[in-house]
């Protein structure tokens, strides 16, 4: 092609036309194409005449129309013969209840719709989680209708009757007693007051019982530290919105460490913009880049095991300025050798002399935290960091975390595997645990349980722990289950069954029971009920101080899936000893390796949850996979991309698994997730990510989760990560900051919103149309989005995704770009890959007034409602996709298969899963364009709600699936054309902004800009 | 060069074709692909549970 036209202003249709081919010219003057005529002989042509094949014609259209009845089943709609009390066909019923997905236990609400549970949102009664849950507790519900869920017991993977099974269990049992031989149960965490008591009766029975628990990531060096420090393992919860200076120490406290719902709720009520602008400023220092960390006003880069000697230097320093607690000349011995000044060239100085000068500023008012994965002496020396800074009136004793069931030792459970290989074990019950999984490889655990004549494990699907025993026994969903949680000072959840259970499980404790009471008629329905019942009247009732009866407090507990009590609380004080003895803690001279909870799938119980492994990682976006994070400058000097295997060594174990490049992480560091690589699991989560519980070690000091020391190599070879961030990514040179050049996020401090409110606004030009504007005179759908609550917890793509019957696509289609998820976090980088500034934005639908979508389909399959939603009607939708390639936002998904037939050989298209859909939703089809609708579902179901009672329909009548689920209550939603409403307050907003609005094409999202609360009055 | 069909060889191929999708189409293919998944097909018995105690206050 050459670099100009021969002739200007011509018109063109290929290159040799652009270059006057002969060819092309000669064409040109010809009526037809040379040739046309060629091979038309009517002798070569067959001899059915245009009769006949007319004839034929009709006949095959006769078959096809006849072939096109063999539909497939679809099953039948009936009414029912007899209408079961409670379900009014199309009305929604709600029952309290309590999650047991974590050590967390919160109150949940689950809606069922015809008897079939559909939805887990948070109880808004319950005192801690305070209507909110996390996304595992959202999308739990698919577990329920989990295809491979175990439905019958099962003895050496052959099904079996629980006659038999419980027959040959307490022969056993009774065998191990009289032999002397130990009976073992290893579970995880207990919440349950009666699920101990049940233990408990157990022993009693058994005497040669022994209970084990364990817990892959746990609080347990947390727990240690109290004890060690206040004689107690019962440590207080914070009091987040009283803080106003707040110092996380590798504590990803609004991710998902502790009680994260609560602690987001009560953090973001000090990011208000609404009223006095009173924020707290949050520092984090850590060595990985965590939720916590992206949310930060200032992050120091301090790896793990430099934290021991950065705390040392803060009491240091700061204790030179003064001490709320008399120290003993032993403890000033112990942190007066160590300095501030080494850390001042890693994180910077005038960071630090923030950091101390605020800490040392707001004395009783500010809070260090420490995180679970660090060793005890970090803790230790953060108790003492506090009460030198007088912050303990910050503990909440009154709302403590509550111990039941001790977690073992690391000798505990080694001391286990020495008897069983010894062959002094003869009964292990796996009680709804995986140790064969969870437990470092060194324990021997799999191969000592070899040596055990009866194994049997409790658990919903087959699982490694299950696989390498006699005994796989279903049990009961959460949701099909009764129970009862302790977790917090003064606050007893119950949890009740809202379904009958589906299959042929049982409630676990009600096996135990059943084994206590030797003999399987002992079983029914009710055993476990009744022995709940007795349990919470004896313990909760009589604490209560109710003036009503058992029967009624009961019943009006299971209503209200809680209840508050009121318990004495003990003082408590530090006990410098524990800070004395502290062994002192070294950093590594090599690399260290720091693993840590994931964000979605547990300790990988909830791997088999294709909603969960969908999500994208809040930070890196990466869906369907761990990785090794290194920073940009630790890639650099290994020579690795993102993607390349990279072969991690602690000692004697190893793992390779695929390098990404995070930035601002800590240099020579690598962070790796656990519960990742599971091998015995339903199709969904089966090899799925890499197992870095091989880097454990049952020998692991100071901590079980941090390795100082570590080699990494490396190891050849790559390995595809999907991230659904990088899909399209743009020019390094034209990236740089184009969120900020676009005003995609703008943002702003504190100090310049208090000197100039309206700063945002100052040079923003007013738009105007060419074209008449539509107006709406009644309600007007809109929704405010508050990036300064925003924590990107990803709680509503996971509700959003149950609501709104969103399909899972897996990993191959999400690296197309095909993920269907209709919010997406977007998350923003600026500043340097070493030290990062993170902004995140939830991304949805904007319901456009002038919306670029709607022009360009040429069925009108998507249009404007009169109340301002831009709506998809999908049986017009022909799949053209232009909306899509239209759409500014980029919010659009389209079909490109039936993904519940395509996904993982057909796993969620049965009978089963089907039954998780909302039927307010249609479930869409391959060749249909799918985007956020508002909840379309949920505006209807309000508007009928109004009609019926005659009232005028209101912006507070309805609540979207993901405003639901928001835990900080970042996202609101209303009437724009109601005045009072909060939506357009909120669009009024000072800080409100649009997307894209230069664009001019009036989205209905308005996103209230971010205020940092720096010490200056620009972003650093 | 593209080839050139005749109108009438272009008709006698679409009624051959058309023949041959009418047979084809007219096997009972979806029933024996169904049977192949009887499994998953099963009918699921839903109850509630007779014990669990309905929400009363507004959501």
């Amino acid at each position: 092609m050459s670099d100009s036209p021969k002739s200007s202003n011509k018109l063109w249709k290929s290159i040799k036309g652009y270059n006057d081919d002969p060819e092309v010219l000669n064409a040109k003057t010809n009526e037809f194409m040379e040739g046309v005529t060629d091979e038309f002989d009517s002798s070569k042509l067959s001899g059915i005449s245009r009769r006949k094949f007319l004839a034929i014609l009709s006949a095959s259209a006769a078959l096809t129309a006849t072939a096109c009845t063999d539909y497939r089943d679809k099953g039948e709609i009936i009414p029912y013969n007899k209408r079961p009390e409670d379900v009014m066909p199309g009305i929604a019923n709600y029952y309290a209840s309590t999650c047991n997905g974590c050590s967390q236990s919160c109150g949940i609400l689950v809606k069922t719709r015809e008897g079939r549970p559909i939805k887990i949102d948070g109880n808004p009664d319950h005192p801690i989680n305070a209507g909110k849950i996390c996304a595992k507790g959202q999308a739990s519900i698919l577990n329920l209708y989990d295809p491979e869920r175990l439905t019958d017991p099962f003895e050496l993977r052959k099904k079996t009757v629980w006659k038999s099974v419980d027959a040959d269990v307490i022969s056993a049992l009774n065998d191990a007693q009289s032999s002397g031989k130990e009976i073992s149960i290893v579970t995880g965490l207990i919440t349950s007051p009666t699920t101990k008591k049940v233990l408990n009766d157990f022993v009693a029975k058994y005497p040669n019982t022994k209970i084990y628990s364990y817990s892959l990531t746990n609080d347990q060096q947390r727990r240690n530290a109290w004890m060690d420090s206040y004689g107690t393992d019962e440590y207080p919860a914070i009091k987040w919105k009283d803080a106003d200076v707040i110092l996380a120490i590798d504590a990803d406290f609004l991710g998902n460490e502790g009680s994260s719902i609560e602690n987001m709720r009560e953090h973001t009520k000090r990011r208000e913009t609404n009223g006095k602008t009173n924020f707290n400023r949050l520092y984090v220092a850590e060595g990985r880049m965590s939720v916590t960390g992206m949310l930060s006003d200032y992050r120091l880069r301090v790896s793990p095991d430099s934290q021991y000697e950065f705390v040392m230097a803060l009491i240091n320093e700061l204790n030179n300025r003064g001490s709320a607690i008399a120290l003993d000349a032993n403890s000033k011995l112990k942190f007066e050798k160590y300095s501030l000044s080494k850390f001042e060239s890693l994180v910077g100085k005038d960071k630090l002399n923030h950091l101390v000068n605020d800490l040392n500023a707001n004395r009783g008012k500010s809070i260090v935290y420490a995180g679970d994965t660090l060793p005890k002496e970090v803790h230790v020396a953060v108790n003492l960091l506090n009460e030198v800074l007088g912050n303990t009136s910050l503990y909440d004793y009154s709302n403590s975390f509550k111990s039941l069931v001790k977690y073992s030792s690391a000798a505990e459970i080694s001391q286990l595997v020495d008897s069983m290989k010894n062959g002094k074990v003869g009964v292990v019950i796996h009680f709804d645990s995986n140790p064969v999984f969870t437990l470092p490889e060194d324990f021997g655990y799999a191969s000592a349980l070899k040596k055990v004549k009866l194994v049997a494990s409790l658990t919903e699907a087959e699982n490694e722990s299950s696989a390498a025993g006699n005994y796989s026994l279903p049990i009961n969903d959460q949701l099909e289950s009764w129970g009862d949680a302790y977790v917090r000072g003064g606050v007893y959840s119950l949890q009740q069954p809202v379904i009958s259970p589906i299959f042929n499980t049982r409630q676990k404790e009600a096996v135990l029971l059943t084994w206590i009471a030797g003999g399987s008629s002992a079983f029914n329905e009710d055993i476990y009920h009744n022995y709940l019942m007795n349990s919470f009247n004896a313990d909760v009732y009589s604490k209560a101080n109710s003036f009503a009866d058992a029967k009624t407090f009961w019943y009006s507990a299971l209503n209200d899936g809680v209840v508050k009590v009121t318990e004495k609380v003990q003082p408590v004080k530090f006990n410098f000893a524990s800070f004395n003895g502290l062994n002192d803690l070294t950093p590594s001279k090599d690399f260290v390796i720091h693993l840590h909870d994931n964000y979605f799938i547990g300790d990988g119980k909830y791997a088999n949850n294709g909603w969960l492994q969908e999500i994208p990682h809040p930070v890196s976006k990466i869906t369907w996979d761990n990785y090794a994070a290194v920073s940009p400058s630790t890639a650099k000097s290994l020579k690795v991309d993102s993607n390349d295997l990279l072969q991690v060594k602690v000692g004697n174990r190893s793992l390779t698994l695929p390098a990404f490049i995070q930035p601002g992480l800590a240099d020579n560091f690598i962070s790796i997730e656990l519960g990742y690589g599971r091998t015995v699991i339903g199709e969904v989560g089966k090899e799925v990510g890499f197992n870095s519980i091989s880097l454990m070690s049952k020998d692991a000091q100071p901590s079980p989760y941090i390795f100082s020391n570590a080699s990494v190599t490396k190891a050849g070879g790559s390995h595809e990560l999907v991230s659904t961030q990088e899909q399209h990514s743009l020019d390094d040179t034209f990236v740089k900051d184009f969120h900020r050049i676009r005003r995609i996020i703008q943002e702003g401090t504190v100090l310049k919103y208090i000197k100039e409110p309206n700063f945002l606004h100052e040079e923003k030009e007013k738009l105007f149309s060419i074209t008449n504007e539509v107006q709406y005179t009644g309600n007007k759908w809109a929704m405010a989005i508050d990036l300064n609550k925003c924590t990107n917890c990803q709680v509503c793509v996971a509700s959003c995704n149950v609501e709104n019957n969103i399909a899972v696509v897996g990993k191959e289609q999400v690296s197309k770009g095909r993920v269907m998820q209709w919010i997406r976090l977007d998350r923003y980088y600026s500043g340097t890959p070493d030290e990062p500034i993170a902004s995140n934005q939830p991304m949805l639908c904007q319901q456009c007034d002038n919306a670029p979508c709607e022009n360009v389909c040429p069925v009108n399959a998507t249009n404007h409602s009169p109340d301002g939603l831009n709506q998809m009607v999908y049986n017009r939708c022909v799949g053209t996709r232009y909306c899509s390639n239209n759409c500014p936002y980029k919010v659009r998904r389209f079909n490109f298969f039936n993904y519940r037939d395509s996904f993982a050989d057909s796993y969620y298209e049965n009978n089963l899963t089907s039954l998780v859909n909302n039927p307010e939703v249609t479930v869409r089809s391959r060749g249909v364009m799918e985007k956020c609708t508002f909840c379309i579902q949920r505006i209807m179901e309000a508007r009928s709600n109004a009609i019926r009672d005659n009232k005028p329909l209101k912006g507070s009548d309805i609540v979207t699936a993901c405003q639901q689920a928001c835990p900080t209550n970042a996202i609101t939603f209303g009437d724009a054309n109601d005045p009072t409403s909060p939506v357009a307050k909120l669009r009024d907003h000072n800080l409100s902004y649009h997307v894209l609005e230069e664009l001019n094409v009036k989205p209905n999202v308005t996103y209230i800009a971010k205020l940092r609360n720096t010490h200056s009055e620009e972003i650093l | 060069m593209s080839k050139q069909i005749s109108r009438r060889n272009f008709f006698g191929t679409f009624g051959k074709g058309a023949v041959v999708a009418a047979v084809a189409a007219a096997l009972p293919t979806k029933f024996i692909s169904s049977v192949e998944k009887a499994s998953k097909k099963e009918k699921i018995k839903i109850a509630i549970h007779p014990s669990a105690v309905k929400r009363t206050k507004k959501v």
